[in-house]
């Protein structure tokens, strides 16, 4: 999430509102946020105010000043400031990366997980997902991701949220980042009823259809089960199924038979993903029983996708550079890094495929530098 | 002693020392001699190369036993969805007439003026209320003859009121017009086109092998008249529009592969080796039309290779092993009539003679015009759609599943396989049979494993072309080169 950093005004408690660098008529500026160079009379009645001027006076509305790149935010964007003078955008106009974060909570102790969950309390994270989903009503947007932690784990405001996002939006794709292990109880899963099927994606982490690779990597023993259960009572619902499988030491070699047995067992999955490690959290920490190197997975990754392809199921690579790719499934790496975490190495500018690469985590602790290679128009250098 | 169990399966042992696997959903793989038997005899780690693929194929199971239960059952209940469906293709024998007189012609067709082989506008009327009785959403119904061309008032009254019961019931309806095209005219073809019918033909080969049986009435060949039909048919209907069959006899059998060749020629999307039905006029004269199981089988593996190879070029499947395949290889149900469990008959196709009655296969039918209306299951005429497709149907569903029969019910390749009770009936007085010396298993048999020797050595290309069969797509295929 793009974060921004400046000084509080005065000690306040955090707040959602809507950036405008335009300014609003007096009597609409209650749930926005003014985004000027100084704080002057033009900046009253505002819910906040963000300046890379000086601090205002004591009229002012709460707001942060001092803040280096408020060019960085876009008319209509969504922030949630507090008093440490932390500016996080919840919602970025325009964008098609958006998430609703609703829990760092999560069921699962991935070995390769980025973000390790954390106890935090997640009233915070489910009010500021409900004031976003308040100021967005009436907007068109293109796609939604209702994310965590484990986003299930809030239980009534999980459906809650999605039942709202999916009915409020139904021109976008509204998808649902989970381990899916709780839908593996069908009275859990009962609670999607009335929740429209047509726009919601569940994006299900999957990583093994082998309980020993699988709940290897997501630390809890029977989540393969589980995961798999739960996959079939959301297809049992009538809800689009992506499938998520991050590359990994441990169930590299078998991405293969993985591959077939979608095919066999989940043919009815909307999509598969084969996603690359973000070397951060506990990627990072467990780095030597994860990672993989380039020249291991490739082999693996391209007979992976290569019978996902032959059986008419839609695949893609993520965080993939196309660099690591195997030449024949080269066409199904995506870029798929979020812009605010997303970099290239200084010899990726004389590359001829930079635009359709992914490039790499700026969170990364660690590059396969010696893998990079830039393309020239033909092949590589 | 290993915690892990055994789910069902069949398997055979190959020359190869391996054993050949299928579970019950239909997913198979191969494995060594010792670590089968390490593997039944619960001692195999569970750590082992093998072990995992043993358990990604669902042939064993540990504490995740409900899931691997569950999967199983979701498969199985997928391929065997023609049930719920039923009953897709239906088959009017719109006239016995026909301007031909082909050797091996199963129906043993009627002079071209024996007009009381005709139906009746009014029966055929009938038949089309009891088709739209059926649960399908997607009728089909084809023209079959004799020559539907001959009786062409019955094509259009049917096709025009079809049309008009499918918008009333919303369901989506296609017709189908088999023909041998040569007494087709520019008007029936037009009429074809203005309502979507696909026309399916017979081409048997080059001029030699498709004159030795295909003759007008007179014994004269057809060759050069049909080509001519046929550049007009499709010039009117499209390419895409007008398919053709074959069939094999003695006279091509050591030849299919001029006959694939004479496809690729004129252009065809792909080619159905198929082999003879012993009915009709092709009883009558087996001895010199006939062949072998045994042969055929020899025979058809010979040809798949080189229309394999073909493919490394051109997209052109061969729609038999394209069936196999895709139930081998895929999840999904296939609707094809001689590949089910219980059989096809009448539940993924049903015919209606030309005097309204009513028959769960066109082999069925054809037993009837030999003197045996023992599978007649009522007529439209007199009886109502329960009564047939219910009440009688079942009865022959009963003795149609292999599953219960013996030794079917061990066969590795059960899964992929079918069964016919009027075959049976024919060959042995009775529906279920011991199938052991049947022909029917011994091409089925002996195809199935022509393609798992394939499937066991297949490269990546070769992979590509089985599934570009198996889903239509031609860009599978790397063709560049």
């Amino acid at each position: 999430m793009l974060t921004l950093k400046g000084r509080a005004s005065e000690a306040f408690s955090s707040f959602v509102g809507e950036v405008t660098f335009a300014g609003r008529p007096f009597y609409a500026r209650s749930r926005a946020v003014l985004v000027c160079e100084e704080l002057t009379h033009a900046a009253m009645g505002y819910k906040g105010c963000i300046t890379s001027g000086g601090r205002g006076s004591w009229f002012h509305p709460h707001h942060i000043y001092g803040v280096e790149q408020p060019g960085l935010l876009h008319e209509g964007d969504i922030v949630a400031m507090d008093g440490t003078g932390t500016i996080e955008v919840l919602w970025e106009e325009g964008s098609s990366q958006n998430c609703l974060f609703l829990t760092e909570n999560c069921n699962c102790r991935c070995v390769m997980c980025p973000q390790p969950p954390a106890q935090s309390d997640p009233a915070r994270f489910l009010r500021q997902a409900e004031e976003v989903l308040e100021l967005i009503r009436g907007r068109s947007i293109s796609d939604c991701c209702i994310t965590g932690g484990e986003p299930t784990l809030a239980g009534k405001a999980f459906f809650d949220i999605l039942r709202r996002s999916a009915r409020e939006h139904p021109e976008a794709l509204i998808s649902v980042l989970t381990n899916g292990r709780l839908f593996s109880d069908r009275a859990f899963v009962r609670r999607l009823a009335g929740i429209p099927a047509e726009n919601v994606l569940f994006c299900v982490s999957l990583h093994s259809e082998l309980d020993a690779v699988h709940d290897a990597m997501a630390g809890v023993r029977g989540s393969c089960a589980q995961t798999q259960q739960g996959i079939y009572n959301l297809a049992g619902y009538g809800f689009f199924v992506e499938i998520r499988t991050v590359i990994s030491q441990y169930n590299c070699r078998y991405l293969a038979e993985f591959a077939e047995h979608l095919g066999n067992y989940f043919p009815f999955c909307a999509h598969v993903a084969f996603m690359g490690l973000e070397l951060h959290g506990h990627a990072e920490t467990n780095r030597d029983r994860v990672e993989v190197s380039p020249e291991a997975y490739a082999p693996c990754v391209k007979d992976a996708v290569l019978t996902l392809v032959r059986r008419g199921i839609p695949v893609s690579l993520y965080n993939i550079p196309l660099c690591l790719c195997p030449a024949e499934v080269r066409g199904y790496a995506r870029r798929s890094i979020s812009d605010w975490k997303n970099i290239y190495l200084p010899r990726c500018r004389s590359c001829a495929l930079r635009e359709e690469c992914c490039g790499f985590f700026s969170t990364s602790s660690a590059l396969p530098e010696t893998f990079i290679k830039p393309f020239t128009s033909g092949g590589h250098v | 002693m290993s915690g892990y169990t055994l789910l069902p399966f069949r398997f055979r042992r190959t020359d190869q020392h391996d054993v050949l696997m299928v579970n019950e959903c239909g997913d198979f793989l191969f494995l060594p001699e010792q670590v089968f038997e390490r593997f039944l005899r619960h001692e195999l780690p569970e750590d082992d190369g093998h072990f995992f693929r043993l358990k990604s194929h669902l042939f064993c199971a540990g504490e995740d036993i409900e899931v691997a239960l569950h999967k199983t059952a979701a498969r199985y209940r997928t391929r065997k969805s023609f049930l719920r469906e039923f009953t897709s293709l239906h088959m009017l024998v719109v006239t016995l007439r026909c301007n031909q007189r082909c050797s091996y012609c199963q129906v043993s067709c009627a002079g071209k003026d024996a007009s009381l082989y005709d139906m009746d506008v009014e029966t055929a009327l009938k038949a089309v209320d009891m088709i739209f009785q059926s649960p399908t959403k997607h009728p089909k119904l084809e023209f079959q003859g004799g020559e539907p061309l001959l009786h062409w008032e019955v094509v259009t009254a049917t096709v025009a009121y079809a049309e008009k019961l499918a918008r009333r019931l919303e369901k989506k309806v296609s017709f189908v017009l088999c023909t041998n095209l040569t007494a087709a005219t520019r008007e029936q073809l037009e009429f074809c086109r203005e309502h979507n019918v696909a026309v399916s033909t017979s081409l048997d080969g080059d001029a030699a092998v498709h004159d030795a049986c295909r003759k007008d009435r007179l014994g004269r060949g057809t060759y050069r008249v049909f080509l001519e039909k046929l550049a007009l048919a499709r010039d009117i209907l499209g390419r895409d529009r007008v398919g053709a069959l074959m069939t094999t006899t003695a006279f091509s059998l050591d030849h299919l592969r001029d006959v694939t060749d004479e496809y690729l020629r004129l252009g065809m999307d792909g080619i159905f080796l198929r082999s003879l039905n012993p009915y009709g006029f092709a009883a009558e004269e087996a001895a010199t039309l006939g062949y072998s199981m045994e042969r055929f089988v020899e025979k058809y593996l010979e040809a798949l290779r080189y229309i394999m190879e073909l493919n490394r070029k051109v997209f052109f499947p061969e729609y038999f092993a394209t069936l196999l395949f895709s139930r081998i290889l895929s999840p999904f149900a296939t609707g094809f009539v001689d590949l089910q469990s219980p059989a096809g008959a009448g539940i993924s196709g049903a015919i209606y003679d030309f005097d309204g009655s009513v028959f769960p296969s066109d082999e069925a039918r054809m037993l009837a015009r030999m003197g045996d209306r023992h599978f007649c299951l009522g007529n439209v005429k007199t009886d109502d759609y329960r009564e047939i497709f219910v009440t009688r149907l079942k009865k022959l569903t009963f003795v149609s599943c292999l599953e219960t029969t013996f030794p079917c019910a061990y066969c590795v390749y059960q899964a992929y396989c079918g069964t016919d009770p009027v075959r049976n009936y024919l060959e042995t007085g009775n529906e279920q049979r011991n199938m052991t010396h049947a022909p029917f298993c011994i091409k089925h048999k002996g195809i199935l494993t022509g393609l798992f020797d394939m499937l066991r050595h297949a490269d990546d290309t070769t992979r590509d072309i089985i599934w570009s069969w198996i889903t239509g797509n031609a860009e599978l295929v790397n063709r560049s080169c």
